[in-house]
């Protein structure tokens, strides 16, 4: 696909809302079900998902494509750690409250199988435009759903926002543990397929398609991922 | 003969009592991934082992030099990060020489070794002050909860999606994930956690 058919519009509609890489595609899970706990961690979080993944997945179409894979996964794990070390640092020479709470699940976002698996099957097939269009695109999808999570979990969970106390709303220790995050992301991933289904019946069929274990099987690779067609359905689809 | 129950209590809390995979969600992306490739998943599950093991038994080691104990968390995530890498690239090179493997095989060295779970095992041996025998246990254990987690999504989802009486929305993704939360809850009363405040 050349430059002139990207649009970040049309990207951040497939690539941040209907196929969105935590409701949708199932990768990345850790953080948003394990500690997006609250707004501020859910905050913290997605500025370092964005940094991270806009990072790693220009240099990957910029300077990796060369790399053989083993050495660029090595790669992508120490860009992430370069951005998640300081901010991990600060937090916890300032002895943040959120340092406390993020607990081991900050150091883990330099893990996150999200940006290896997108600069992996993307960034080092498309240009350098794609590629920083495509981490936009992922990234509002993926930080929307943290912050999302992050609030219903508070409200939830702990019965304030932003650490402001509701009335009349006493927390359900539950809502912050991992399974109340699954449960949320899974009442979240219903809803949006609903919202598809109604409004783009075409992508609701491909989305189904794409989330069954017995398909995957026969033709491995496709469960997460098949963002080779990505782009070609968008545009039949469009 | 006490530190070989240590390492296995260890390695069976990792598993039982308090699976890494539902009750802190670690690697629960890569979990799902390997429960639709089950073929896979015993490789896998071994590499986990190896890398898992491996690295909490080195930071465990470097943990007894004071330079190192005496430095903050930040510090030792930046040292744990290191060793990983350090045994991942040493593994990768071996078997590159050694083995001249295919594309596949070191695809799932990276899948394995760089993902969430490998590097909570450290961390949290680390906070949780353990032996050098709890560490094996752990870094051994978390192979197993691994590929317990992985056969039962896979179990799971494939009865789910057979089920015709589940209305479309929920289908697919949402039913797999409501599945995974009910399983973690499962294993979250194992371990004696409370879910009302």
């Amino acid at each position: 696909m050349s430059d002139k058919k990207v649009s970040l519009k049309k990207m951040i509609r497939v690539g941040g809302y209907l196929r969105n890489p935590v409701l949708v595609h199932v990768i990345g899970i850790c953080p948003v079900a394990a500690a997006a706990t609250s707004l501020f961690n859910s905050l913290v979080l997605a500025g370092v998902f964005t940094v991270s993944l806009i990072i790693c997945e220009v240099l990957a179409s910029l300077i990796m494509k060369k790399m053989p894979r083993w050495l660029r996964v090595s790669i992508y794990v120490i860009i992430n750690t370069g951005i998640v070390f300081p901010v991990m640092y600060y937090l916890e020479k300032n002895q943040s409250p959120v340092f406390a709470s993020l607990g081991i699940y900050l150091p883990l976002m330099a893990m996150n199988s999200f940006t290896c698996i997108h600069s992996e099957k993307y960034a080092v097939k498309h240009s350098v435009k794609e590629s920083f269009f495509d981490a936009i695109a992922s990234s509002i999808g993926y930080s929307a759903v943290l912050l999302l999570v992050g609030i219903i979990r508070e409200i939830v969970g702990s019965g304030k926002i932003a650490g402001f106390d509701i009335p009349f709303i006493s927390g359900l220790n539950g809502a912050l543990m991992p399974f109340g995050g699954l449960f949320i992301i899974g009442i979240l991933a219903a809803l949006h397929k609903a919202r598809v289904i109604k409004n783009y019946p075409k992508q609701a069929r491909t989305i189904e398609k794409k989330f069954t274990l017995d398909e995957s099987r026969e033709e491995e690779g496709t469960f997460t991922y098949n963002l080779k067609n990505r782009f070609k359905k968008n545009e039949e689809n469009f | 003969m006490s530190s070989f129950f240590d390492m296995m209590s260890a390695a069976l809390y990792a598993i039982v009592v308090q699976n890494l995979i539902f009750s802190g969600g670690y690697g629960i992306s890569e979990a799902v991934r390997m429960a639709a490739k089950p073929r896979r998943l015993a490789s896998a599950a071994g590499m986990i082992v190896w890398f898992s093991t491996i690295t909490s038994v080195i930071c465990r080691l470097l943990d007894f030099n004071e330079k190192v104990a005496s430095q903050n968390s930040s510090i030792h995530f930046l040292i744990f990060v290191g060793v990983l890498i350090f045994v991942y690239l040493i593994t990768c090179i071996f078997t590159v020489i050694l083995l001249r493997p295919n594309k596949k095989l070191m695809s799932n060295f990276g899948i394995a070794a760089l993902n969430t779970l490998v590097l909570a095992i450290p961390l949290i041996n680390y906070r949780s002050a353990m032996t050098l025998w709890e560490s094996i246990g752990t870094g051994f254990g978390s192979g197993i909860a691994f590929v317990l987690a992985s056969l039962l999504i896979g179990a799971g989802f494939t009865k789910l999606s057979k089920e015709k009486r589940i209305p479309k929305a929920f289908r697919g993704a949402p039913v797999m994930f409501i599945y995974v939360a009910m399983l973690s809850l499962t294993f979250m009363g194992i371990s004696g956690s409370g879910v009302f405040a």
